[in-house]
């Protein structure tokens, strides 16, 4: 019995048609319609009554009603409502199955049936006994029961005008006995019913009929739950987007704080090196005319040297006069000076010989792995690549300690140091302030002390600046975080510190006080072998062998999954 | 005949020796180290060209210039400098109306060739000055051209300016030409990025056919290498970054129509007179840009003479 469906419902769709037409027929002059009905009542009509003519038992004999169908008070919100649920058209469900086969079973119908009621037909989510799938709604039955709270019984249909004429009483579907529950939901519409039908007149025990409530106030449940979860669902997804979107533009600003720091340390790099590369040129190219002015006087020498040993002295008296006059061009003190650009010259390129090695000591490009540093020469190369922005500015007061070698990814460390003595410089920059005049000092100390955990190595990086309100200090290791303006910072820069530093097994704290200053201090553990096995630098979890940092965690790292190897990716 | 008198300025001791030492057989060199001593320099000598680095200790040196500027505005002032944000360009020409914007490391001989015009210029500016010829008031109001892709840009210009201005619009530079061809232009502001040109393209080109028309350029790019073209060779009277203030567009346009009938009254020399660059083979007519022909010939034209120009 596959769909029988189909055909079913082709003469069903027909009569459909027609009977609405002479509906509005109808509807439009019903009083007087109605009136010769309830005339003619009192005879039977064999147009009017087919199923009557084929029946051979007559009495008593019910013609059709022509009432109009009726339609809920709340028709528009209830329709509304229905399509809140979305679930119109979709698959058959399980769990809605077994209550419909219950309902069937506890009314001892052949079929039973989960109808919804949309605007022009019933249609069925779940159904026992039958393989239809949906019908009009002006025949359906259901239509009847959703005006109703209580459980809307049909004995038998032959008996009931409503019906009588109905082509699912008359047709193939044969029915009989109907009853039908409403499905109320929370907000007290009936979407449909839960309904049992027969081609055997019937009648429910009121056990029955309550069953048949319970059951579908049970479905109606069920239903208010499958629109939650589908919310949830709906919600979740949105979720898992929102959050793939905010992963992806964290990453893509981790890059761009990448390329920031590189650029700034590159304009700060150009211009040191520009310099010397500019009076070097300068005194290269001069010095090269100066050698050309001189070639030429050797070439005189070497003439007069040749008319001497021939004796042609007429010749010589002529060259001696130009050469004294090529001589008296050439001031004596401007060849003096030949001599202090060489030498400037010589100076220019050991800057910019020392300036090329600091940068390989501080990206440390060939050091991958771990490594034994020392990290006051690191502070040093820190100190220096971020001369440019420290030169005339500010002053640095340095107090080393003796450290013995850490073992850590020195080209991170540096990026950290260079990190905070760039906010350090920044944060006291007196130009153009109150305190213009006055100097910025950035003062770096550096110690070991010993701890019940073993050795470790203090830096601290502080500043006579202007100083963090506490509430932004609070904040200050959350990434995103800056109090620079919109395109000046990225708000990243302590973010990453903090986790290369936590990747060490280290700590960082900071304390401040507006208008006095600020102090940054990491403490390194020297043995850091046990916590940051080289495998945790590319890995997916980056921060789980850390230790419990000291601060409270960041609260949006990302969980890792990727990129932490991109972060960090010198 | 007397020798001039250059004044470098550059907080690192070697550039200064290094400067002193390639220049100080054609100039009287002077030379400080920070911007006071400069400008205590340029007050108790007769100066004619300055070249100053931007980066110093106390006073940078675009605000140098500036200061400079208003002590004895005939001073060609050059900004020599080893790195330079977009701000630190943008802030030269607009406070300190640099002349030109030389990179370190420099390239002696167009140094030397850029300091010589500037000498040049700077003799042009005091005859101007003393010489006695009053500037022909303008009779109407001044004609000015804006010149965006933007409608709703142009038509934000058109409100702020049309009642104190004749004021053309221009779509494109084909369009932009046109009206340079039939109208005295006094001034124009022009967004960099055109449809149809290249915007320095275009302000290159304006330079060397229409002299007298002041160009203010507006822009969103945050290029630096671009803005240094269009300072040296565009000649760049304003340079804003959009989003601007309507009041600093508008002093500045006032600005550069003022500099426009002084540039009308003292004699139309062309900048590059004196210079052995190439001579431009078959100069394009206006009439022949209005064509629109060979507008992409003409730019392309006009880029390639700046290229072997021997100055900065």
């Amino acid at each position: 019995m596959a769909f029988l469906s189909t055909p079913w419902l082709a003469p069903l769709k027909n009569f459909f048609a027609k009977k609405s037409a002479v509906d509005s027929a109808v509807t439009e002059s019903r009083p007087l319609a109605a009136a010769s009905l309830s005339a003619e009542a009192a005879r039977p009509s064999p147009q009017s009554s087919p199923q009557a003519v084929q029946s051979p038992v007559v009495p008593p004999v019910v013609l059709p009603s022509t009432d109009p169908l009726p339609v809920p008070a709340n028709e528009t919100e209830r329709l509304a409502a229905l399509e809140s649920y979305n679930v119109m058209d979709t698959l058959a469900e399980a769990e809605f199955d077994a209550l419909t086969k219950l309902a069937s079973q506890i009314c001892g119908t052949p079929v039973a049936l989960m109808s919804l009621i949309d605007g022009d037909r019933q249609w069925f989510k779940s159904k026992v006994g039958t393989d239809a799938t949906e019908t009009p709604r002006d025949i359906s039955f259901c239509q009847h029961a959703i005006m109703e709270e209580k459980v809307f019984e049909i004995p038998n249909a032959l008996n009931d005008p409503r019906f009588v004429a109905n082509p699912l009483v008359t047709g193939d579907m044969h029915i009989r006995f109907y009853a039908g529950a409403p499905l109320t939901n929370a907000d007290g519409y009936n979407l449909g019913t839960l309904c049992v039908i027969s081609p055997e007149p019937q009648q429910l025990s009121e056990m029955q009929k309550e069953s048949l409530r319970t059951l579908a106030a049970e479905v109606a449940a069920r239903l208010e739950l499958r629109r939650k979860q589908m919310e949830l669902t709906r919600k979740n997804t949105r979720l898992e987007e929102t959050l793939s979107t905010l992963t992806s533009t964290q990453d893509q600003l981790v890059q761009s704080e990448k390329m920031a720091s590189l650029g700034q340390m590159v304009a700060g790099l150009a211009h040191e090196i520009n310099t010397p590369l500019g009076y070097v040129r300068s005194n290269v190219a001069e010095l090269g005319e100066l050698h050309t002015e001189m070639k030429t006087l050797i070439d005189s020498f070497r003439t007069m040297q040749h008319l001497l040993t021939t004796g042609d002295y007429d010749a010589l008296a002529a060259k001696v006069a130009d050469n004294e006059a090529m001589l008296a061009d050439a001031d004596a003190a401007f060849y003096d000076l030949a001599q202090d650009r060489f030498r400037e010259s010589i100076d220019g390129i050991d800057r910019i010989k020392d300036l090329i090695l600091n940068l390989k000591d501080f990206s440390r490009l060939d050091e991958a792995d771990m490594k034994k540093a020392d990290l006051n020469s690191g502070l040093d190369s820190s100190l220096k690549i971020a001369g440019n922005l420290l030169k005339h500015r500010i002053d640095v007061v340095k107090y080393y300690g003796d450290l013995p070698l850490v073992k850590c990814y020195p080209a991170k460390l540096n990026q950290v140091f260079l990190n905070l003595i760039t906010n350090a410089a920044q944060a006291s920059d007196r130009t153009g302030t109150e305190k213009a005049g006055t100097r910025g000092r950035i003062t770096i100390a550096t110690s070991l002390t010993t701890t019940t955990d073993g050795d470790r190595v203090v830096i601290e990086v502080s500043d006579n600046g202007h100083g963090i309100a506490p509430e932004n200090l609070k904040k200050i290791f959350e990434p995103f975080f800056t109090t620079k303006p919109v395109g000046k910072g990225t708000g990243l820069g302590l973010s990453i510190a903090y986790k290369i530093i936590a990747q060490h097994g280290g700590k960082i704290s900071v304390t401040s006080t507006v208008g006095e200053g600020t102090a940054f201090k990491i403490e390194l553990p020297i043995a850091a072998e046990a916590t940051l096995q080289p495998s945790t630098l590319f890995a997916d979890e980056p921060t789980a062998a850390a230790p419990e940092p000291a601060l409270p965690k960041p609260p949006f790292q990302t969980d890792g999954k990727k990129k932490s190897a991109d972060i960090f990716a010198d | 005949m007397k020798k001039q008198t250059i004044l470098f300025v550059d907080d690192e001791q070697p550039i200064l020796s290094a400067l002193s030492f390639a220049f100080q057989r054609h100039y009287n060199i002077l030379t400080a180290q920070n911007g006071y001593t400069a400008i205590d320099l340029i007050k108790a000598n007769d100066v004619q060209v300055i070249v100053s680095d931007q980066r110093m200790p106390e006073m940078l040196g675009h605000e140098l210039l500036r200061h400079v500027k208003e002590i004895n505005p005939d001073i060609i002032r050059i900004l020599l400098t080893g790195y330079s944000d977009l701000e630190g360009i943008i802030n030269s020409v607009n406070t300190g109306e640099v002349f030109r914007f030389v990179s370190k490391p420099w390239n002696t001989d167009r140094l030397r060739e850029t300091i010589a015009l500037g000498c040049e210029m700077n003799e042009r500016f005091q005859k101007a000055r003393n010489a006695v010829s009053p500037k022909p008031a303008p009779s109407s109001k001044p004609h000015v051209l804006f010149v965006d892709t933007n409608h709703l840009h142009l038509a934000a210009l058109n409100d702020l300016f049309a009642q104190d201005y004749q004021v053309h619009l221009a779509g494109s530079v084909s369009e932009a030409f046109k009206v340079l061809t039939t109208t005295p232009v006094a001034a124009l502001i022009t967004e960099v990025n055109l449809a149809d040109a290249d915007g320095v393209d275009f302000l290159v080109l304006l330079h060397e056919q229409c002299r007298d028309v002041v160009p203010i350029l507006i822009s969103d790019s945050q290029d630096s290498e671009t803005a240094i073209r269009l300072i040296n060779e565009g000649q760049v009277f304003r340079y804003f970054i959009k989003p601007f203030q309507r009041k600093a567009i508008q002093d500045s346009l006032k600005l550069a129509i003022e500099k426009h009938f002084a540039r009308v009254s003292t004699e139309p020399v062309a900048e590059e007179s004196s210079l052995r660059i190439t001579p431009i083979v078959s100069p394009l007519s206006p009439a022949a840009l209005s064509a629109n022909v060979s507008l992409a010939h003409a730019l392309a034209a006009a880029r390639k003479r700046l290229q072997m120009r021997p100055t900065y």
